[in-house]
């Protein structure tokens, strides 16, 4: 029996074991209580869940507010501290070629850009042809912190080397800027002649509609660039006010001589004045023309001007032409409205009348004695929604699009020298911007003169952008 | 020509006092109401100016220009993805309230192009309203901490 013995402890483990182990004795459950338990877990899951969901919302549009509404905690950092953004940074693509002093200064202080155009035209009677009308590389550099170098390029059709030779490069503005306070400084170099607001914003990616007015191309004969020095300058009147001015002396107009058959090539009644832009080389007489604009913004949204351009066109110096006018621009929410209206005054010898009177009233060789035209502009930005769902990738949130009329008129015979001269335009049109530095253009223009060439309707479409 | 020259006239000389087609000014348009005395509130903004430059001071109106201050906008620009030039002053103006003072202060905000004819001049443009709403965050520390 030393076997049964020496099972004794075995056997007493074993039930030790088992009483230890033993699984708890439960009260026997029904089906019916086992559902009806799970349906009691399921309802309460459900609504911790839904609780859940309504912290996780209320705690996002606290973020949400909390972004929007002035902060609690006091912001960090000396004040003031909120312009943020970044001088040119260097573009990836030129990699290290920067470790160079002389191609670090250029990285750091001056600045390339430009603009660029294409325009297609179907005139009535005459016939479509596309104009690569404008290609405008700018170089903007600050010397110092006062002295700025300012030039735009301008490769009009392709530049005078083109396939038929009809191009040109020229200049368009090259000044230094020595900045001396905020009323006055002092700019010289080839000057863009504040003479109307639209010479000075006149790129084509800024403009809603492709043409400029006529009383821009024959009165303000845009782009008016001349050799000269000056001063501008700006004034706070008053919290909301300001008054901007530029005041230069330039060479002035360059009337082509001093009798009529020499004038005639450079102002009559079919281009105004517009031929009679200066060199900047020489001025044609030993007197200096004044130029200066004055326009004042009684608040963010307003602003008249007013421009003269006064000086002796002639060779000898004794016959004036004087360009004053007016402009003006209001905007409020989505409605613009904008104007010019310019006169020019021509100084005629009596040879200049003689030689008038020899002429049929219908030569546009006559020279007038006065010039006048205005334009009155209205544009409506806006972007349906609808499009923004329908094509988010084209109609994003710097999308828009303008709705643009213009009325204008122009008397390039305003003295009645000339039974010719007279020209009337209004042009609808509308165009997109994808972003705001670009943007294409769609326009319809009736016109009517009183030549068969000015009373020609016609459809213009273009693209500009800047780059 | 002479109805279109009148229509322009018109429509030019109706600038100043065309309210109800002109924006409006942006002053008074950020304000707060703080529980000290004005002239804790008059202290209490100096300190948040701290070094920014003041173009016009006077206290018996209540009303503190500051200078421009210049720096870089988030707007970017061109071929070498500068920033434009973006620059702000502000108009603080102080009144005293029953048991307190309230404080108003509007911007004026100006950018230009780093290249090109949009860079000759500064334009004006409309504020955001983050540098009005970041003064007063800073104004609302500054007088409690300082009462």
């Amino acid at each position: 029996m030393k076997t049964g013995s020496k099972l004794k402890p075995a056997l007493a483990l074993w039930i030790a074991l088992s009483v230890a182990w033993a699984p708890v004795p439960v009260q026997a459950a029904t089906v019916e209580d086992l559902e009806k338990k799970i349906a009691q877990m399921e309802k309460a899951h459900q609504t911790e869940m839904a609780e859940l969901k309504r912290q996780i919302e209320e705690l996002r549009k606290g973020q949400a507010a909390l972004a929007q509404a002035p902060s609690e905690e006091p912001p960090t950092g000396a004040f003031p501290g909120k312009l943020e953004g970044k001088r040119a940074d260097l573009p990836p693509a030129f990699g290290g070629i920067y470790d160079k002093p002389f191609l670090r200064r250029f990285g750091r202080n001056t600045y390339l850009g430009g603009y660029v155009d294409l325009e297609y035209k179907d005139t009535e009677d005459t016939g479509r042809t596309f104009d690569q009308h404008r290609l405008i590389p700018f170089i903007y550099s600050d010397i110092t912190d006062n002295l700025k170098f300012a030039a735009e390029i301008e490769f009009e059709r392709g530049g005078p080397d083109n396939n038929q030779s009809d191009g040109e490069v020229k200049v368009e503005f090259a000044t230094i800027d020595y900045l001396l306070a905020e009323w006055a400084n002092f700019r010289g170099g080839i000057v863009l002649s504040p003479l109307g607001k639209l010479n000075l914003v006149h790129d084509s990616p800024l403009q809603d509609l492709t043409d400029r007015p006529l009383v821009d191309t024959n009165i303000f004969p845009t782009t008016l660039s001349e050799a000269g020095a000056g001063f501008y300058g700006s004034f706070y009147p008053t919290a909301t006010g300001k008054i901007d001015y530029e005041l230069y002396a330039v060479n002035g107009f360059d009337g082509g001589g001093d009798i009529a058959s020499a004038i005639a090539s450079k102002i009559n009644v079919n281009k105004g004045i517009r031929d009679a832009r200066g060199s900047q080389k020489s001025d044609n007489n030993d007197n200096l023309s004044y130029v200066g604009r004055l326009a004042f913004s009684p608040w963010l949204g307003a602003e008249i001007g007013t421009s003269l351009h006064r000086g002796a066109y002639s060779d000898n110096g004794d016959l004036h032409l004087t360009v004053y006018g007016v402009d003006g621009m209001l905007q409020k929410g989505p409605w613009e409205l904008l104007g010019e209206y310019g006169v020019a005054e021509i100084d005629r010898s009596v040879e200049i009348h003689r030689a008038n009177s020899a002429l049929s009233k219908t030569s546009t060789s006559l020279i007038p004695g006065r010039l006048e035209g205005y334009y009155v502009q209205g544009n409506y930005h806006f972007m349906p929604p609808a499009f923004k769902r329908w094509w988010p990738k084209i109609f994003t949130s710097d999308s828009t699009f303008t709705a643009v009329t213009r009325w204008e008129q122009v008397d390039l015979s305003a003295d009645e020298v000339s039974d010719v001269g007279n020209r009337d335009r209004l042009t609808l049109g509308i165009n997109f911007r994808p972003v705001e530095d670009a943007v294409f253009k769609f326009d319809y223009q009736m016109n009517s003169g009183d030549q068969a060439a000015d009373d020609r309707d016609a459809f213009i479409a273009s693209v500009a952008t800047y780059f | 020509m002479a109805l279109g020259w009148a229509l322009l006239t018109a429509s030019l000389l109706a600038l100043p006092g065309c309210a109800t087609l002109a924006s409006q000014p942006i002053l008074s348009s950020h304000r707060l109401e703080l529980p000290v005395k004005p002239e804790a509130a008059w202290q209490a903004i100096h300190a948040v100016l701290g070094k920014t430059p003041l173009r016009s001071v006077d206290r018996a109106q209540g009303v503190i220009q500051t200078g421009w201050v210049e720096g870089w906008g988030d707007r970017r620009f061109g071929l070498m993805g500068g920033s434009w030039h973006r620059r702000y002053r502000l108009t603080i103006s102080l009144k005293p309230l029953e048991g307190g003072s309230q404080v108003a202060v509007a911007s004026q905000q100006e950018e230009k192009a780093p290249a090109g004819r949009l860079a000759l001049r500064w334009r004006r443009v409309p504020s955001d309203g983050s540098v009005e709403t970041d003064f007063l965050n800073r104004l609302k520390a500054q007088a409690g901490s300082s009462s």
